[in-house]
């Protein structure tokens, strides 16, 4: 597996991992777990674990709609909470932050890109990048 | 890039170990909950005012001199009067109440338990900030003690709501609701309200119940998922008067459903 595909791959699983999908098979958990061991040893063993993993086309088909659907929803809700703070508080709101409930300094924040890409679309160039090699492999 | 990776992996297997964007995602969905209660409420010409947290809360109102605003919301289970996110405050029939997300209430037990969404009087949470706040008064935790006219519990998963989900929502609402019954929580000296201030006193709100089903009756608890629920839960909860509702996702008729429910009870129903 070249190195470029390897980071857009990781890039991949952090992603879906972060988004709370888990419902890949224990021998793909597994996998992961190798890899991870791999990662600590030898970069060779490593990349051979991200092969095996392609293997799974089902399954990472099925994650990638996931966290597609997933970027809608989140989309829609954000796009509704603008539309209430606007018409309900008068508030023309950019940036919904979350704090740190003790500290109040903040950890996360969700960000409208008007004029970047938006999330669903650099999911969809990630996730293409996948496909391809799936398709391919 | 292998220390980078091998953090992403180890992320991997132990998902709970930071906050993540399905925590972020999650808390978008509580924060989409408390504001659409919000608009259903002006909706019914019961205005919701906007306020950050803090020793004094500050209301937040359009900034003239900014086009756009940043606006905050905890990110995780907090007190009353610390961090600074959002709340909102209403008029419930004459009497002041806040809607926060992700507090945590002071069961009978001592124990904490977060509620994603909960409605509380103000003059509660107003005793906590003046006294816990600015007095650093060791009586008050910053916690209510107690339960609040509204508790909402929110999932936002894909996987389908379960009955245990269903079960650790009512292990919390068993803890923070006193029945008369009840032997005096630990700490507590001779109250006999719903809700306080401090496990030791301070301001007190609504009165108890003879049973569960009662207390949860006069109260409204929900649990709330973006995916379905199975019946097994929506049968338990519904035994102890818990509404379980699935589904809630922008544009889908559920959501609105909900709410209506919600803003109902705030309007029409009368509890104590």
């Amino acid at each position: 597996m070249e190195r470029a595909f390897s980071e857009s791959f990781i890039k991949f699983l952090d992603i879906i991992n972060r988004a709370g999908y888990h419902d890949f098979s224990d021998e793909i958990k597994e996998q992961l777990l190798a890899a991870q061991q791999y990662a600590d040893m030898s970069n060779d063993g490593f990349e051979y674990k991200l092969d095996f993993l392609l293997s799974a086309h089902g399954q990472i088909k099925f994650a990638i709609r996931y966290i597609r659907e997933r970027l809608i929803a989140i989309k829609k809700m954000r796009e509704e909470c603008d539309e209430i703070l606007k018409k309900t508080f008068g508030l023309n709101v950019n940036v919904i932050e979350f704090t740190d409930p003790i500290l109040g300094e903040p950890v996360t924040e969700i960000k409208l890109r008007r004029k970047n890409k938006t999330d669903i679309e650099r999911w969809d160039e990630l996730s293409k990048k996948i496909e391809n090699k799936l398709i391919m492999s | 890039m292998l220390t980078e990776i091998k953090n992403i992996l180890k992320n991997y297997m132990a998902p709970s170990s930071q906050i993540s964007p399905s925590r972020k995602a999650g808390t978008l969905f509580e924060v989409w909950i408390c504001l659409r209660i919000s608009d259903e409420l002006k909706n019914r010409n019961i205005t919701p005012i906007l306020y950050e947290e803090g020793t004094t809360p500050r209301q937040i109102t359009a900034n003239p001199n900014r086009r756009v605003q940043t606006i905050k919301f905890k990110s995780g289970p907090g007190k009353i009067g610390s961090g600074n996110g959002c709340f909102i405050v209403f008029d419930w029939r004459g009497v002041e109440h806040e809607i926060h997300t992700s507090i945590e209430f002071e069961g009978r037990s001592g124990s904490l338990h977060e509620i994603d969404v909960s409605i509380i009087p103000a003059s509660i949470a107003n005793d906590i900030r003046t006294n816990n706040i600015r007095n650093n008064n060791p009586r008050y935790s910053g916690y209510p003690h107690g339960a609040p006219k509204i508790a909402i519990e929110c999932k936002d998963k894909k996987s389908n709501g379960s009955k245990d989900e269903a079960r650790t929502f009512m292990a919390r609402l068993y803890d923070i609701h006193f029945l008369e019954v009840h032997h005096q929580p630990r700490g507590h000296q001779g109250l006999k309200n719903r809700i306080y201030a401090s496990p030791l006193g301070g301001q007190a709100f609504g009165g108890r119940n003879t049973t569960y089903h009662k207390s949860f009756n006069n109260s409204y608890n929900a649990m709330c998922h973006s995916g379905i629920v199975v019946q097994e839960a929506i049968n338990y909860l519904d035994f102890y008067n818990v509404k379980s509702h699935q589904q809630l996702i922008p544009g889908l008729n559920s959501i609105n459903n909900f709410i209506t429910q919600v803003v109902n009870y705030i309007c029409i129903e009368n509890p104590d």
